[in-house]
């Protein structure tokens, strides 16, 4: 098993020996003469168990080096160690203040007994260290257990809707396409990349409240009569009351997209929408993109009621509004992303193909 | 006699230092050898002289740490007032302190610089 690596940073080079000769049996040494060579060296060494760090140094000085360490998290993982001649009282808090774990004294008295000190926090440092990467894969692991239940939840819905499961597959692929581009077209529209995965995951579940819709309406072949019609809008609201015992297993913002996008995802910028009637901007963005990717995806596809309408004819439709009216400036992003979201369409189906062909 | 025991007979407390080295006297010389360019790096009594008392103060203390890696109590010992006294505005006290242990100070070197 590879050694831990012990960092000593001062800028007397006496001082360092001391310390390396003391620790280089048990211990990887790296030396710093100075806080940039210790910063330096923390970004590409990632396995350092311990620093041992002197205050007084030319340029940056200990106290900065640990400012650095608390403002990029170095410090949850390294235990700090200040080796000092300082008796500053007013320093020393400063440095504990900002995570030191332990102030240690030069001159260095009974070198032993500061190895077992310094030897006890790293075992206890890699301890803790062991334990919060197992919590993370754990973690990992149930969201990944989650998300497999939303989407069979979701894919169980299609299967009553005479789909095969892959209609919330494209719709997230779509949504994260044109959510992407919004946000880097528009400011208004800025999503960290981590809040565009967590839409993406929710948009699979904005048509959960269908398996509360009847077969007899869920799969008519013909046009609805307008009391099947609004059973059928009910689908939104219902699919809400779903979400609602969804919530301990749905992380917060997921949550409050899942929602947004279940209510609003037939709401239109015009106001003609349902259930709400909710116009323009009061109807959340990633509802309203989750409109497009729904609409774009039922026209290109083959429904009970319909067949499948060409790429071309498809977005033709969608611009001229025989789907309703959508916002502006969103319809101008699905124009830039309109090949990508083509061949994204085509290589899934081509793929579904291909594993229909290997599961006869 | 060899450069710990000459160290060790004007008041250092070699004992110590060979200790702090882990018993490692070849390396613990060789630190020794490296003090003469240390104190010329960081010089304090020309600061003090010139009231340049925030650069004393600062090489004051690097001396202070060395000294006592090194066992060089009289050094030490004499540091520590420095630094304290700047500390408090007694620059008159670090001043005395700094040209007290200032012969001392050439001494050890002229003992260590002997052996190197």
């Amino acid at each position: 098993m590879a050694k831990n690596s012990i960092l000593i940073v001062d800028d007397e080079e006496i001082n360092r020996q001391i310390l390396c000769e003391s620790f280089k049996s048990t211990y990887d040494i790296l030396e710093a003469e100075n806080g940039k060579n210790a910063i330096e060296l923390m970004m590409t060494n990632k396995n350092i168990s311990a620093a041992l760090l002197d205050i007084n140094m030319p340029d940056i000085n200990g106290i900065q080096v640990l400012e650095w360490m608390k403002k990029f998290s170095y410090i949850d993982r390294i235990p700090v160690f200040i080796i000092t001649a300082e008796d500053d009282l007013s320093v020393i808090q400063k440095a504990y203040n900002l995570g030191a774990v332990d102030v240690i004294s030069k001159p260095l008295y009974i070198i032993d007994f500061i190895k077992c000190r310094i030897g006890n926090v790293i075992e206890l440092y890699n301890h803790r260290n062991n334990l919060e990467n197992i919590v993370d894969e754990q973690v990992k692991k149930i969201n990944s257990i989650n998300q497999s239940l939303i989407e069979t939840l979701a894919s169980l819905i299609e299967f009553r809707n005479c789909e095969s499961g892959e209609h919330v597959r494209r719709i997230s692929t779509i949504t994260r396409i044109i959510m992407t581009k919004a946000s880097e077209v528009y400011p208004e529209y800025y999503m960290p990349k981590e809040k565009i995965e967590k839409i993406v995951a929710a948009s699979i579940l904005h048509d959960v409240g269908k398996i509360s819709i009847p077969d007899t309406i869920l799969n008519k072949p013909g046009k609805f009569t307008p009391e099947e019609f609004e059973i059928m809008k009910t689908h939104t609201t219902k699919g809400c009351a779903i979400l609602t015992k969804m919530l301990n297993f749905l992380d917060k913002d997921t949550y409050k997209y899942s929602m947004d996008i279940c209510r609003q995802h037939h709401e239109r910028w015009d106001g003609n929408g349902y259930p709400e009637h909710l116009a323009g901007d009061d109807i959340s963005i990633w509802a309203q993109i989750v409109s497009i990717a729904d609409v774009y995806d039922a026209l290109t596809n083959k429904r009970c009621y319909k067949e499948a309408f060409s790429h071309e004819k498809s977005i033709k439709m969608i611009y001229h509004g025989f789907c309703g009216t959508f916002n502006p400036k969103l319809l101008d992003v699905l124009e830039m992303v309109i090949d990508e979201i083509k061949i994204q369409d085509d290589f899934q189906k081509a793929r579904n193909r291909r594993s229909d062909y290997f599961s006869i | 006699m060899d450069l710990l025991t000459e160290l060790s007979n004007i008041g250092c407390d070699t004992a110590s230092g060979l200790n702090r080295f882990s018993g490692n006297a070849d390396l613990y010389c060789k630190m020794l050898a490296k003090y003469p360019q240390t104190v010329d790096q960081n010089e304090v009594l020309p600061l003090l002289k010139e009231e340049e008392y925030e650069m004393a103060k600062a090489n004051a203390h690097n001396l202070k740490g060395v000294t006592g890696n090194l066992s060089l109590t009289p050094l030490f010992e004499g540091y520590v007032k420095i630094v304290s006294s700047i500390r408090s505005g007694d620059y008159k006290a670090a001043l005395d302190v700094m040209i007290n242990i200032q012969t001392v100070q050439d001494r050890i070197i002229e003992i260590i610089e002997k052996f190197s």
